[in-house]
């Protein structure tokens, strides 16, 4: 019996310790969060619920307003369609590209091949420089450069530029996206490679297990998580993705350049949202938030559940 | 390895360098400390900063004896060059110590509600008195801008300087080239140039096209002898659609097209399309906030898309003009250098706005090194009127025009104490005749006030000239208005007044094969349904 | 015994080799040009834009850095350039160390303690990831004032301790798929929770965390945001930048500002040239090297 309950109070001792282990740990950044997010960002919330009464020159309630208008201008408007399908089509170009060809040339620099520690650091580059630097050399060499080694080598065929032409401006946006976003990608993801059990991949080796296999049976399957991770953080971005069309294209990004975060914050972006204004871009952040939130950790359960384990 | 150690030593030697100040200099001059200070945050854009240092410097000889400081005899002016916009102005404001602030772009009545700026009814309502005058500032603006800078009865900033859009081009070349035109509609040079629309000889449309039909004409003579007729920044699509909005507004006149500002009046000139053929309505629309959107359906409106379609469609552009790198200032730089280089096709007409002679101040400096006669000043340049549609001539003496840079001046509200008064004193001294007067000689542009040059209008430049007597024949409408729909809907009336379906800017649309047709309709449509999303 | 390891070659890693190559050439080639851009005056550039400059005009690389000085003080001092390096260096390594150590804990602990509380903290990251905030610069700057740390790093350092992001999540998988055995062997050998936590468990994810320092090290140099809003008068290089680019416009010409954009650049590579090999996953976390 003694034994028992020794055991017991053992096992009550370490849960306590643990819970105030627990507690040291994340009360400071609970307490930053309560006060730098939390109370700082509170109003930002409430405005939702508000509207600008110009007479009086303040914010007062008035229920779910701006919510209804939400709903109204996203039934209404043409421009919205399009910039939901401009997201998509983001997300999924990002994904097939972006994270696919990031996974692979992470593995190639984790298998040492040839030329890996210079591949690395090019890679990485472009996260290093600044992204109006990045655009500026971009846009100059796509709008000025190309075109007119396009139209040298096809005379006559009055070639703008490719952010400047219709047919060819949002590819080219979702291509800068990909082009200069490795940097911190491919870096998380060799190093998840490099902490994969080397005596597994021997074994996979003597099997005889070639290279593309490995990465499917083994390499792939041990940096799951990070993936997971990185997926997730995807989609959540898919609502609020702008693909730096006001870093290219100022106020005025022509319109099958929208995606749905640049509609619903081109005024916010482009520092030309009113007072009156405010409660209705907070509003659609709320609604957009709710949406994408339950979404997100769906997903990340069905990815833990059926994704390939460690084991 | 060395190299390593070496960068290592590197990096503590530039930490330590945070230690020390070794910066650059302190600026223009050095804090005088026997003076008292006054900072000024300036828009520091086309215009640039002389005009604000020669004001500057007379108000500090003005105010050399005075003392607000225990120790301190006389004032030093300080400017603090910033080009900030929009709401970025009001967040400057968090964390400026400037204390006069010379602003473009500036939401006014956000800033006023939000308390940012001071009250200077009395500054503005209040005769110059001390300054020789007997009108005050509030006298000299016109009643739009006293409707739009009185808020709830109390003045927080007054008018700074304006500019319109509008095509520019060089008496010169067109003199060379022959491509003045003649009563008869031919072409000739500046000697045998026509009466120009107004049939009246001596004014600024001598020689140049009389309707749609002349104009057209002359972009086809320009074509002809391998030109680019017209050129505008394809980065900056926005000059091509307010160029626009200036040619319904000289369409239309000044009451109609203050109607999209006040909302309140009657609608004259609205149409409908059945097919490409125009309708008139038989009767005029009364308009009112709740049917302000059949605004879209006027006449002007459409004549200036169908303007646009023909220069998209008839290809008389240049290349910069739906290029995203080609920015205002390559813009203009392509315009002036085409004149003297072979290496470009000359380009004949270039939009832009009324200060881009200012603004290119330093391609100028540029081109003069390079090009004997191309120096600022050296070239005159003339504005080009807007060809209304066969038959309806003499719409163009009207001339109505919209400005676009909603530039106003101001005083943070949290200064010291001690400063207010001279601060206020600071913009009085800015709104006298002579301040007002010197602005002008100095960037050859206007301010948004009413006053008179006289002699001092042969010291501006030669597009200065024109612009002031451009000015003077013109009623310009600002682009604010004291009705609540309006100012509750700034940015949308400011920002997306002619969307079409997906489309807000007319010139990417025609180009991507839009009619001018469909982007009326779609005007119209678009804003019937948006109207009921709108703060009311 | 030397194993004699056997090069083969497989035609995926030919394939992705070439497409690496293309890749490094398709960024050199801009970089080339804007490099050669920025040595050429502004007719030059404009008429001429991929020929060679006619005129060599290293003089803009001296205008621009003697235009890098960020007026503070109501324009009573400047920041030159070296010391805008040094205030960056401060900013950038402070805030990449925090925000870099701030979520491994808070991640520690939501993965390591499976609270309910963890579950709902784990919500919470996302949603913040999502949810936009709108307007709220005025009441933080207030906050930071009220407790007078406004315009200082510490004030921004406080303000960077936050355990929100995308690194939470990537400290959080990292924990959840540690093996715990270790840990566990420690626990049965008497440690407490603290012992495992610095003795074990970090130095077992110090790869990742390095990482993230230096992703935040890198998002931090650039960030010209914060500086500028919360500490105006202690300027960092990237703020420099932006106070440059947004002062003279019109004389400050495009190649100029091509240049600016080298020059800002080359600090933060010398950095990582130097440091690249270390923190690019040369540690390899097989285990406890002990």
């Amino acid at each position: 019996m003694t034994e028992t309950v020794k055991r017991e109070r053992i096992c009550l001792k370490k849960k306590y310790k643990d819970l105030i282990f627990y507690i040291l740990l994340i009360a400071i950044p609970l307490a930053q969060f309560c006060i730098f997010y939390i109370y700082v960002n509170f109003n930002s919330v409430l405005l939702a619920f508000k509207r600008f009464d110009y007479d009086t020159g303040i914010y007062r309630y008035v229920g779910v307003e701006n919510f209804a208008r939400v709903f109204r201008d996203f039934a209404s408007s043409e421009l919205v369609s399009a910039s939901v399908k401009n997201s998509l089509i983001a997300y999924a170009v990002g994904l097939l590209f972006g994270t696919g060809l990031a996974l692979l040339f992470s593995y190639y620099i984790y298998k040492k091949s040839f030329g890996h520690k210079f591949f690395q650091v090019m890679l990485f580059l472009p996260s290093i420089v600044s992204s109006v630097a990045m655009v500026m050399m971009f846009k100059y060499f796509t709008d000025l450069a190309l075109p007119e080694v396009i139209n040298k080598i096809f005379p006559g065929s009055e070639f703008i530029g490719f952010l400047s032409e219709e047919n060819t401006r949002f590819g080219t946006l979702l291509f800068f996206c990909i082009w200069s976003g490795f940097g911190s990608n491919v870096l998380l993801y060799v190093g998840a490679m490099n902490g994969i059990n080397d005596s597994i991949v021997e074994a996979a080796h003597l099997d005889g297990c070639g290279t593309m296999r490995e990465f499917i049976s083994i390499t792939f399957p041990m940096i799951f998580p990070t993936f997971t991770t990185l997926f997730i953080v995807n989609i959540a971005g898919i609502a609020t993705n702008q693909i730096n069309a006001y870093l290219f294209y100022g106020l005025d990004v022509p319109p099958n350049c929208y995606t749905l975060g640049f509609y619903m914050f081109k005024d916010l972006v482009t520092g030309t949202a009113g007072l009156s204004e405010y409660p209705y871009l907070s509003a659609m952040g709320l609604v957009m938030t709710v949406v994408v939130t339950p979404i997100v950790l769906v997903v990340r359960k069905l990815l833990i559940k059926f994704g390939p384990s460690a084991e | 390895m060395k190299v390593k150690r070496l960068l290592a030593v590197l990096m503590c030697c530039l930490i330590a360098c945070t230690m020390v100040a070794c910066g650059g200099g302190t600026g223009d001059d050095p804090i005088d400390p026997t003076k008292t200070q006054l900072y000024i945050s300036n828009y520091d854009g086309g215009f640039g900063d002389e005009w604000l240092r020669a004001l500057a410097d007379r108000f500090e000889e003005l105010h050399k004896d005075d003392r607000l400081e225990e120790g301190k005899t006389g004032i030093q002016v300080r400017l603090v060059n910033a080009k900030k916009q929009g709401n970025q102005i009001l967040d400057e404001m968090l964390t400026s110590t400037a204390e006069v602030f010379f602003t473009e772009g500036l939401p006014y009545r956000d800033g006023a509600l939000q308390d940012y700026f001071l009250d200077i009814t009395d500054a503005v309502t209040t005769p110059l008195t001390e300054y020789g005058e007997t009108d005050s500032i509030e006298s000299k603006m016109t009643v739009q801008q006293q409707n739009w800078f009185k808020v709830n009865g109390r003045y927080y900033a007054i008018p700074h300087y304006e500019g319109y859009y509008g095509m520019f081009y060089d008496i010169d070349t067109f003199d060379t080239k022959n491509l003045f035109m003649t009563d008869a509609g031919t072409f000739t040079n500046y000697a045998g140039r026509g009466k120009g629309a107004d049939g009246v000889a001596g004014t600024y449309d001598d020689g140049l096209p009389v309707n749609m039909t002349q104009f057209f004409k002359l972009l086809d003579e320009m074509k002809r002898q391998g030109m680019d007729a017209i050129g505008w920044p394809g980065a900056n699509p926005r000059y091509m659609s307010d160029m626009l909005v200036n040619y319904s507004a000289a369409y239309e006149g000044y009451a109609q097209t203050m109607l999209n500002y006040t909302f309140k009046g009657s609608a004259e000139n609205l149409i409908t399309l059945s097919g490409s053929t125009v309708v008139e309505d038989a009767e005029a629309l009364p308009i009112n906030e709740s049917n302000g959107y059949e605004l879209r359906r006027q006449a002007g409106k459409y004549y200036a898309l169908e303007f646009a379609e023909r220069i998209i469609d008839g290809n008389y552009y240049s290349s910069g003009s739906f290029n995203q790198t080609s920015d205002y200032l390559d813009s203009q730089t392509k315009y002036l250098t085409s004149a003297f280089d072979n290496r470009m096709k000359e380009i004949g007409i270039l939009i832009d706005g009324t200060w881009w002679e200012n603004e290119a101040s330093a391609i100028f400096e540029s081109m003069a090194k390079r090009y004997p006669g191309s120096g600022k000043g050296e070239r005159r340049f003339g504005i080009m009127p807007f060809p209304m549609p066969d038959g309806e001539e003499s719409r163009s003496q009207s001339s109505a025009v919209v400005e676009h840079l909603m530039s106003a001046a101001f005083i943070n509200k949290n200064i010291a104490d001690y400063k207010k008064d001279l601060a206020i004193d600071f913009i009085r001294f800015c709104a006298t005749d002579e301040s007002l007067v010197e602005f002008t000689k100095i960037t050859s542009a206007p301010k948004a006030f009413q006053y008179d040059l006289t002699d001092e209008l042969s010291e501006l430049t030669y597009f200065g000239q024109q612009v002031w007597n451009f000015k003077q024949n013109s009623q310009v409408v600002y682009k604010f208005s004291d009705t609540p729909l309006y100012y509750m809907n700034t940015n949308y009336f400011q920002n997306n007044n002619w969307e079409s379906g997906i489309q807000a800017v007319p010139s990417v649309a025609l180009e991507e094969g839009m009619s001018a047709e469909d982007y009326f309709k779609g005007m119209y449509s678009t804003a019937q349904t948006s109207w009921s999303n709108l703060i009311q | 015994m030397i194993k004699k390891k056997k090069i083969s070659v497989s035609p995926l890693m030919i394939v992705l080799g070439v497409v690496l190559l293309i890749y490094v050439i398709s960024l050199i080639l801009p970089f080339c040009w804007a490099l050669m851009s920025s040595v050429k005056d502004r007719l030059d550039f404009t008429l001429n834009p991929f020929g060679l400059p006619e005129e060599w005009l290293f003089s803009n690389y001296g205008d621009v850095f003697s235009k890098f000085a960020v007026p503070i003080n109501n324009d009573t001092e400047r920041i030159g350039f070296f010391q805008l390096i040094g205030n960056s260096l401060i900013y950038a390594l402070g805030c990449a160390f925090l925000s870099a150590l701030t979520p491994c804990i808070m991640a520690y602990a939501v993965a390591k303690f499976d609270y309910k509380f963890s579950k709902i903290l784990y919500g919470v990251v996302i949603f913040t990831m999502i949810l936009p905030i709108v307007g709220s610069t005025p009441s933080s700057i207030n906050v930071l004032r009220s407790i007078g740390l406004y315009d200082t790093f510490w004030g921004v350092f406080l303000l960077k301790t936050h355990f929100l992001g995308t690194y939470f999540l990537v400290f959080h998988a990292t924990f959840k798929n540690t093996p715990k055995d270790y840990s566990e062997a420690a626990y049965i050998d008497g440690g407490g929770n603290f012992t495992v936590l610095f003795r074990i468990v970090i130095p077992m994810i110090r790869n990742i965390f390095f990482t993230v320092m230096l992703l935040q090290f890198v998002a931090f140099w650039n960030d010209f945001n914060t500086p500028l809003i919360y500490m105006p008068n202690n300027p960092t290089l990237a703020l420099g930048i932006y106070v440059m680019d947004n002062l003279n416009d019109n004389s400050f010409t495009i190649p100029m500002r091509l240049a600016s954009c080298m020059i800002g650049l080359l600090p933060v590579l010398v950095l990582f040239l130097v440091f690249h090999e270390r923190l690019l996953g040369k540690i390899s976390m097989g285990g406890l090297k002990e």
